[in-house]
């Protein structure tokens, strides 16, 4: 369970991690937490030839609550959100993360990196649809905003393509009269 | 004595040393194996060029290397042969065919992917009846079926009894194939050298035995036991049996050190470990009873086919007959008839787990025993408590001999404990209402200390060969200079706390504090005794081991004493070892320190009367433990016999199909105990094990025979917070749930058992819990405020934190003189986190809420009363207990809605402004007014007669 050889760069800014992107073609991958890309690593299930690590990026940790959205950045971890004041004006993603792992894979998995991985059986994709959210991401040509919607394809599968970066998730805050429910049936609490 | 366990302060400190983080040869080289792709097909090209290029690469083994190997001895004469690789042909998914050496793991896994091998595809089989079909696939071609061993037994007048019977009972059972998942996986360092005498191994491996799997790894190397060493690290990360199934490995590491010149280093990926180590066998049972119509056995038939995986890789098939001599359980059945066979499919070969055996054999057993109770129309509480074994020691018609025990007594307390006549009801009323409810009984015979005699059954008695007997332990003990008892144990641990439990021991026995006795785990072939049978498997090193240990210290005792006799001038006979010492029995102040004794051995031999030496070796093997009788292959198969008795209630949602565990009963007879911890630790261990077999574990194969359970994607097992149950805080919403909901039910009132009230929330428990809890933590403990009914605290002792916090929302509080209330959550770097500020602050005002919380400091009754925080102040626990009595009398007199209007009311107008508190009570006055309680509270005070008031 050792990962083949792969090429690794830790840009500074988005426009260098977009123009790394598109340098790899179709073989690059965007590394946030990597809690889904690390282990497809490991058992060589794929083969990125270029990681592109987002962790140093400038203004990527971005989480604010404006009127009428909660703004999160791409490497805005699940455990922060989790625990921030401002999550309480999406009240469904407060019942919702708890759900998601465990605390201590939330500690390191980030909110954007959910929605970009579009597991069907992850959490944050279904409050991301539920509420409609908006996706914006970062390509070579400019920036560009999708609903949450239309951003997933099929299980496993988003509109990004290879030279794409999600840069933020925008929630809409919730509004007076507004009720919210999460229930969620796993054989196992994590699952 | 009841140590805290000594192994698990370096553990926890991440100061474990396992067999990755030891490097005993330096320039070790690392391994990675190529494996089979395909359940079943011939190997016919092998091509290690590309991979011998590939940077960093040193050797390649393959096909032509491993054939350089003998073939494992097997338990029984069968041609199936048995290697640590393919040779020709690969019969499971994950078979090592290659092994790649090179200077990291990660270089030797991108040489694996350039080994090239052709296979040509065979059919695969991997369900047992279809393996043992006519036509099924043969896995080996020398053998006639795949059938690796078939043997009948028959003790007692079975077919009489069936003749006989009423009624004949039969069930069809099966059990799955899983496994336990150690933390730690397989790892090998291995190091072929060739000497003046021959080729030499020397090994490391976290293997736990059973040892006589050394001869069977001497034997596939050719190479003699004398020059095969084996090293087992101190610390090994769990097992369970199934490192017993490593060793197929180590002679694999050995061939590669061979042609790599180097010593070799594998360790195992939990990829490699979920596909290619061990699992306990799946099993297909019939079982048949001979029952009278009250429900008494007086036969049983039994038919187990075990699926042993591609190879009967020793020691199977001891799954089969491990548990031959209880395998009537715990019932005074006296005729038994028994077909054991073992059957070979396209899966992995199995091996030892946990409690191996046990789990098939009880489970069809006790379907079984359900069946006659359906059958005979009896509970099935009641078809045990009618068979079980009475008078003891009672010999099995199989040859077991029960020492002792009292079933009876055991299974009435499980169902005691589990309520069962409330069960029953309720799942009759929930059967009416088309629900799913069930309830599990099992009562199991757990043996203990296996004698190996048992694994010549597998031979028909004139092909045995030498006969195997015994179960032996070996312990030295030695005392230095300054009087520390070293204490040398070649258990091989994995994690049970032997060195705990040697050092309780040894210390109680020669009468020293625990810290003067030094437990010293190792093994090494070459330099710690060891016998066939040592090792740690089927729960033999408490009745065993221990014995060995008291042998061994009662000898250092001897000698102590003798030292001790020279320097007080007495009689070795009058001095007893205590509190450290050497005394005279009847006068204790003559005494000299057991270090003194021991210096006096090491320093001044002279003077002693002969020649000392404080070390001693003890072996002990229970005389129980004789071989398989030629004659009649009845065979005492365990030294001792434990009991279990369980009761499981367990509800299903009819539309969402979750589980929910109602209840769950256990009592252990577990003997004398050496530790209450470790007993503790293995029972609710077991649980949880029981917990993953029954719903989550499974090893699961495709009909095709690729295993879908290769990650933990699919393998699951239950995590802590599956198991983690936070019982009292989620009991309290629950309660008050019930309590809510039910009319017969007007007054609550919370005391507590015990000396407080409550002392604050279990620190440790409290940390374990997921945040999803933690918002539910409010919710529970202040369950009582949402109740529609009064609800009273009685509050005697501390009453601290969570307990002050439910108090709180509790609607009146009456308290002992003696009794202290504080929120001193701000002295753990906390704050009260259910209601308590609020509450207290709305209580006694916001300052001295401030001061009180801020500071953590109590506040006595006698205040607490002047502040209005306590409604009265009782003299002591009595005077509490009469008036609530009172104080509930009053309040049941009353109508339950003119006192839930006035909670309500109270509760939700005070904190709000005056004029919308006023505008509710007006409100809910109004509605009182159409009350039938008001009229008739009116009618009773206008005919003078007391009220009866109904709730409406």
């Amino acid at each position: 369970m050792k990962a083949a050889p792969f090429g690794y760069v830790r840009p500074a800014t988005v426009t260098e991690a977009v123009a790394a992107l598109a340098e790899a073609g179709d073989d690059g991958k965007v590394l946030a937490d990597g809690q889904s890309l690390v282990p497809v690593l490991a058992m060589r299930l794929g083969r990125p030839t270029l990681l592109v690590d987002i962790n140093a990026v400038e203004g990527l940790d971005n989480l604010s609550l404006s009127e009428d959205t909660l703004y999160v950045g791409a490497t805005v971890r699940q455990r922060r959100l989790e625990h921030d004041p401002l999550t309480a004006g999406v009240p469904l993603l407060g019942m919702a993360l708890p759900w998601i792992g465990h605390r201590e894979l939330r500690s390191r998995g980030t909110v954007c990196g959910s929605l970009a991985h579009a597991d069907p059986a992850a959490e944050l994709p279904a409050v991301a649809a539920c509420l409609n959210a908006t996706l914006e991401i970062a390509a070579p040509s400019g920036r560009r905003t999708v609903h949450a919607r239309d951003f997933f394809l099929a299980p496993l599968t988003t509109v990004l393509a290879p030279d794409e970066l999600l840069l933020a998730a925008h929630f809409p805050a919730a509004t007076p009269g507004d009720g919210f429910a999460f229930a969620e049936l796993s054989r196992r609490h994590g699952d | 004595m009841n140590l805290a366990r000594i192994e698990d302060p370096a553990l926890l400190c991440g100061q474990g040393r396992f067999l990755d983080d030891l490097d005993p040869l330096p320039g070790t080289l690392t391994a990675a194996i190529v494996r089979s792709p395909f359940p079943h097909a011939q190997i016919t090209g092998f091509d290690a060029s590309r991979a011998l290029a590939s940077p960093g690469m040193t050797a390649v083994i393959g096909p032509a290397q491993t054939a350089e190997l003998r073939p494992f001895p097997l338990s029984v004469r069968t041609p199936m042969p048995y290697l640590a690789g393919a040779t020709d042909r690969v019969r499971f998914v994950g078979e090592p065919v290659a092994v790649v050496v090179a200077t990291d793991r990660y270089l030797a896994e991108d040489a694996a992917e350039l080994v090239d091998v052709d296979y040509e595809e065979l059919p695969a089989v991997t369900d047992t009846r279809a393996a043992l079909a006519a036509y099924a696939p043969r896995l080996h071609p020398e053998a006639e079926s795949n059938v690796a061993t078939d043997r009948t037994f028959s003790f007692g007048p079975v077919d009489e009894a069936f003749a006989a019977a009423d009624h004949i009972v039969r069930g069809d059972y099966s059990f799955p194939r899983y496994s336990s998942m150690p933390l730690e996986c397989y790892c090998v360092v291995a190091n072929w050298t060739e000497t003046a005498e021959g080729p030499a191994v020397e090994a490391w491996a976290n293997f736990h035995g059973p040892f006589s799997m050394i001869p069977v790894l001497a034997g596939s190397l050719g190479v003699p036991a004398a020059r095969l060493r084996l090293h087992v690290p101190a610390d090994i990360g769990g097992s369970f049996g199934i490192k017993a199934g490593i060793y197929p490995y180590v002679t694999l590491m050995a061939l590669a050190s061979k042609h790599a010149g180097r010593a070799v280093r594998w360790t195992e990926d939990r990829l490699e470990h979920l596909v290619a180590s061990s699992a306990g066998a799946d099993r297909l049972m019939r079982f048949e009873a001979a029952v009278t119509a009250d429900g008494i056995v007086t036969a049983m038939r039994a038919d187990l086919v075990d699926n042993v995986g591609a190879y009967l890789r020793p020691p199977e098939p001891s799954t089969l007959y491990r548990c031959f001599g209880n395998i009537t359980g715990a019932y005074c059945i006296p005729a038994v008839s028994i077909r054991a066979r073992a059957v070979v499919t396209n899966k992995t070969p199995t091996g030892l787990n946990r409690g191996f055996g046990g789990q098939q054999l009880y489970f069809g057993l006790e379907r079984l025993m359900d069946k006659v109770a359906a059958v005979t129309g009896l509970d099935p509480a009641e078809v045990r408590r009618r068979n079980f074994v009475r008078e003891f020691p009672y010999r099995t018609p199989t040859g077991g001999i029960y020492d002792s025990g009292d079933y009876r007594q055991a299974f009435d307390l499980a169902l005691k404990n589990a309520d069962y006549d409330a069960l029953r009801a309720e799942q009759e009323a929930a059967r009416a209402r088309g629900e799913y409810f069930g309830i599990g009984l099992a009562a199991v015979v757990d043996p203990s200390a296996t004698n190996i005699g048992y694994v010549g059954l597998a031979t028909p008695a004139p092909a045995r060969g030498r006969g195997k007997s015994g179960s032996t332990e070996l312990v030295r003990i030695s005392v230095d200079p300054g009087g520390v008892v070293s204490v040398l144990l070649g258990t091989v641990p994995q994690g049970q706390g032997h060195a705990t439990v040697a050092r309780q021991v040894v210390a109680d026995r020669l009468g020293l504090p625990p810290e003067q006795v030094r437990p010293v785990v190792e093994m090494d072939t070459a330099t710690t005794p060891w016998t066939i049978t040592s090792g740690s498997y089927s729960s033999r090193f408490a009745p065993l081991l221990t014995s060995a240990l008291a042998e061994a210290a009662d000898q250092i005792a001897a000698m102590i004493r003798i030292a001790g006799a020279v320097l007080l001038q007495a009689n070795p006979a009058e001095l007893e070892l205590a509190a450290g010492l050497v005394r005279d029995k009847n006068d204790h102040g003559r005494s000299v320190t057991f270090r003194h004794a021991a210096g006096l051995v090491h320093w001044d031999s002279g003077s002693l009367p002969a020649a000392l030496s404080l070390y001693a070796a003890a072996a002990f093997t229970p005389p129980q433990a004789v071989a398989a009788a030629a004659a009649d292959d009845t065979i005492n198969s365990s030294l001792c016999y434990g009991f279990v008795a369980d009761v499981a209630a367990v509800r299903i949602d009819p539309q969402t199909l979750q589980v929910r565990i109602e209840k769950l009963a256990t009592v252990h007879d577990a003997g004398t105990v050496l530790n209450q911890a470790l007993l503790e630790g293995q029972v609710h261990g077991a649980i949880a094990h029981a917990l993953g077999g029954a719903f989550y574990e499974e090893m699961v194969y495709s009909d095709d025979g690729q295993p879908a359970s290769g990650t933990f994607l699919d393998y699951l097992c239950p995590t802590s917070y599956t198991v983690i149950t936070w019982e009292m805080r989620q009991r309290m919403a629950e309660r008050f749930a019930e309590i809510d909901a039910d009319r017969g039910i007007r007054v609550v009132v919370i005391s507590s058992a015990g000396k407080h009230f409550s002392s604050g929330g279990d620190l440790a428990g409290f940390m374990e819990v997921d945040p999803v809890d933690f918002t539910d933590l409010g919710h529970n403990v202040t369950a009582a405020a949402r109740s529609p009914k009064p609800v009273v605290a009685a509050i005697d002792g501390y009453c601290f934190g969570v307990g002050l916090e439910i108090a709180l929302s509790c609607d009146i509080r009456l308290a002992t003189a003696r009794s202290e209330f504080a929120l001193p959550e701000v002295k753990l770097g906390m704050i009260p986190g259910s209601g308590g500020t609020q509450r207290l602050a709305r209580l006694i005002g916001l300052s001295r809420a401030k001061y009180h919380v801020m500071t953590g400091s109590r506040i006595s009754a006698a205040q607490a009363e002047d502040w209005g925080l306590v409604a009265e102040v009782c003299a002591d626990a009595g005077a509490l207990d009469d008036a609530v009595a009172a104080l509930t009398g009053t309040l049941l007199g009353y109508s339950p809605l003119s006192l839930r209007t006035a909670k309500e009311v109270l509760d939700r107008g005070v904190d709000g402004p005056l004029y919308t508190g006023i505008e509710l009570e007006r409100k809910a006055y109004a509605m009182l007014r159409s009350s039938a309680d008001f009229a008739e509270g009116v009618a009773a005070f206008t005919e003078k007669r007391k009220p009866d008031f109904q709730g409406r």
